[in-house]
């Protein structure tokens, strides 16, 4: 997206725009109607805001509290008591899965907020400075990307030491470089622009043109690519999880759900599948809603 | 000449990814707030061991020091021990490394194979019941974990139909072939052992198909909008609409080559889908290569090993890169070198 051209055509025909249908630009209007065509962006939407509202609400509604041991209904199938069944030791799978919702939505998202931290500067000033800096950010970018994410991200917790925290600092060390390239890029193509061009000449300080100019503009990018990650960073971490890198037990974080209840398969099969069940949807709300939002977004590649 | 000074560039290129590697091993290891040494030789050993093996790495010299040590000991290949098979590292690696390529080539396979024909069919058929149920099964194979579908395979596909066995690469009763490439399906078909051939590709099949699927997902998606960048453009809408069915199957097979060169462009990603998801993969089906390795190290804190299969992970990673860029180089010419 173009910022400043936006920002241009907007002050061009500002009085009728607001004069007309309340806060929405017309732009932002195209942007919507765009997404909310797209039936699958908007079934993607749906699915987030419910996990959203199941992770706020979903604990307090929880018939069970997590750790609460039935010794008596180990090991049973669905049921009227016990919706999902109950797990090895007599916990309750449905309330297990309510409680690990604000956990998994927590672990999608802090990795790549902590990505976008490292990258988004790091991209600024590899693109900004040029020369040496650049080379030897976007060098150590490169050799981050040159091992495969799960591969890096297990050697990290595993030097740091297995726990949810510390998953979560592996998978944004494995994740930065992406945006420091994103970044890396779009500063070096908006550099040239005119505009920033022009706040130069005004003796602008590169602290100014970074934060007022150059930032802004990339917003919009940064916006689409983290809506893209939170899929994988979910997957990530549940990976962790069932390698046993991740929450430790008693958590009722589903990856680790999945992986203890492996024990108990194929008989026990519910203690399993519907953590697992839970993850799927999470991530396949956040890759249909990130699809949706980058069609929307970017009408480049609008259609593919 | 072109495509050769490409090639040492690239090859040139594989130095200072090494020397990255290795640095952020290092780092790992010993910058890291924590014990190395007591890492490296577990918690069962006794305070004289751990003041003998410090001295024996040079960990009592100033880090730089040691960063040379390290260095020089990782260009011997010397990748230490490890403390749960209790055999050197790169040992250990040989004997995984050939399950672990045969299962991502299987995988490969598949999801090239697959993926093509889903995208075909979802251009052809743009906007009809057919492509959206493929575009679905896309972006639902992307979104699904690797462990979870691995899970799901075996407790139906393995379980509930008995139409696969759930673990390992061949079963117990057959021996496993003669060690040429470790390739078990290579190997036993260069000997001629037909039963160790059946039963290692009997093995091999749910684990493939499992980790195929991402790359199934991605080969439909380019191939479809590759051939659809072909099939909008004016000049081939107008040949579409007047050509017989002779030169419409024609055009079809250029819009397909063209999404091939695409596809090619984008499988170095694929691979390390197929290298990341290979850990989650071997886990569930006890597949004794490099994922199961790494994870088994993992579990038991033993450094060394998942040193070991960063640095080869991270080499065999570069160099697919390096054979796609090339190939698809070779396919399209007008590519700059």
């Amino acid at each position: 997206m173009d910022g400043q051209s936006q920002n241009i055509k907007t002050l061009a025909n500002g009085e009728s725009q607001s004069a007309g249908t309340g806060f929405l630009s017309s732009d932002q209007r195209d942007i919507l109607r765009i997404f909310l065509r797209n039936r699958l962006s908007v079934l993607g939407l749906g699915i987030v805001i419910f996990w959203l509202v199941v992770a706020i609400i979903g604990p307090a509604l929880a018939p069970l509290p997590p750790q609460e041991m039935d010794i008596m209904n180990r090991r049973s199938p669905p049921n009227a008591a016990h919706p999902l069944g109950t797990d090895w030791l007599g916990r309750d799978v449905f309330s297990r899965v309510l409680h690990g919702t604000p956990i998994t939505l927590l672990i999608g998202i802090v990795p790549i907020a902590l990505a976008i931290l490292i990258g988004v500067p790091t991209g600024a000033i590899a693109g900004y400075s040029g020369g040496r800096v650049e080379s030897l950010i976007m060098r150590t970018a490169d050799i981050f990307l040159s091992v495969p994410a799960l591969v890096l991200a297990i050697a990290v917790t595993a030097a740091l030491g297995p726990s949810l925290l510390n998953a979560m600092i592996a998978v944004s060390v494995v994740w930065w470089p992406w945006y420091t390239r994103l970044i890396h890029s779009q500063t070096l193509s908006l550099s040239k622009r005119v505009f920033v061009e022009a706040a130069i000449g005004l003796g602008a300080s590169h602290r100014s043109i970074i934060v007022r100019h150059l930032l802004p503009n990339m917003a919009s990018s940064i916006f689409v690519r983290g809506s893209l990650d939170l899929g994988f960073a979910v997957l990530t971490m549940a990976g962790l999880g069932f390698i046993g890198m991740g929450a430790q037990a008693p958590s009722p974080e589903w990856g680790l759900a999945v992986s203890l209840g492996r024990r108990f398969m194929p008989e026990f099969w519910w203690i399993s599948v519907f953590p697992g069940l839970a993850i799927f949807s999470v991530v396949l709300g956040f890759n249909l809603l990130g699809d949706g939002i980058r069609d929307a977004l970017d009408p480049e590649i609008r259609g593919r | 000449m072109r495509i050769l000074r490409f090639l040492i560039k690239r090859l040139l290129y594989l130095i200072p990814i090494m020397i990255g590697l290795i640095t952020i091993t290092f780092f790992l290891m010993n910058v890291i707030p924590g014990n190395p040494v007591r890492l490296a030789i577990g918690p069962q050993a006794s305070m004289e061991t751990e003041e003998r093996v410090r001295r024996e790495f040079g960990l009592d010299r100033p880090i730089w020091q040691q960063y040379i040590l390290y260095f020089e000991r990782m260009l011997r290949g010397d990748l230490g021990n490890s403390l749960v098979t209790r055999r050197p590292v790169v040992d250990d690696l040989q004997r995984r490394i050939p399950a672990s390529v045969e299962l991502a080539i299987a995988g490969m396979f598949i999801g090239v194979a697959g993926g093509l024909v889903l995208g075909v069919l979802s251009a052809v058929h743009r906007d009809k019941l057919i492509d959206h149920a493929s575009r679905i099964a896309a972006i639902s194979g992307v979104s699904v974990p690797a462990f979870f579908l691995s899970l799901l395979a075996q407790l139906i596909l393995g379980s509930a139909l008995s139409l696969f066995p759930i673990t390992g690469r061949i079963s117990f009763e057959i021996d496993s072939p003669t060690a040429i490439t470790g390739l078990y399906l290579f190997d036993s078909l260069i000997t001629g052992n037909l039963a160790a051939l059946r039963s290692s590709a009997h093995h091999l099949i749910l684990p493939a198909f499992t980790l195929s699927i991402p790359i199934l997902a991605l080969t439909a998606r380019l191939t479809r909008s590759g051939m659809l960048d072909v099939l909008s453009q004016d000049y081939v809408m107008n040949a579409r609409a007047a050509a017989g069915l002779p030169e419409r199957i024609a055009i079809y097979k250029y819009a397909l080559k063209n999404a091939l060169i695409a596809t090619v462009s984008q499988i170095g990603l694929g691979f390390g889908a197929i290298l990341s998801g290979s850990v989650l993969v071997e886990t569930v089906f006890d597949w004794p290569g490099l994922g199961l390795y790494t994870v088994t190290a993992a579990i038991n804190q033993d450094i060394q090993p998942i040193v070991g299969t960063t640095i080869v992970a991270g080499l065999m990673f570069v160099i697919i890169n390096i054979l796609t860029d090339l190939t698809y180089r070779v396919l399209d010419p007008r590519i700059e070198v």
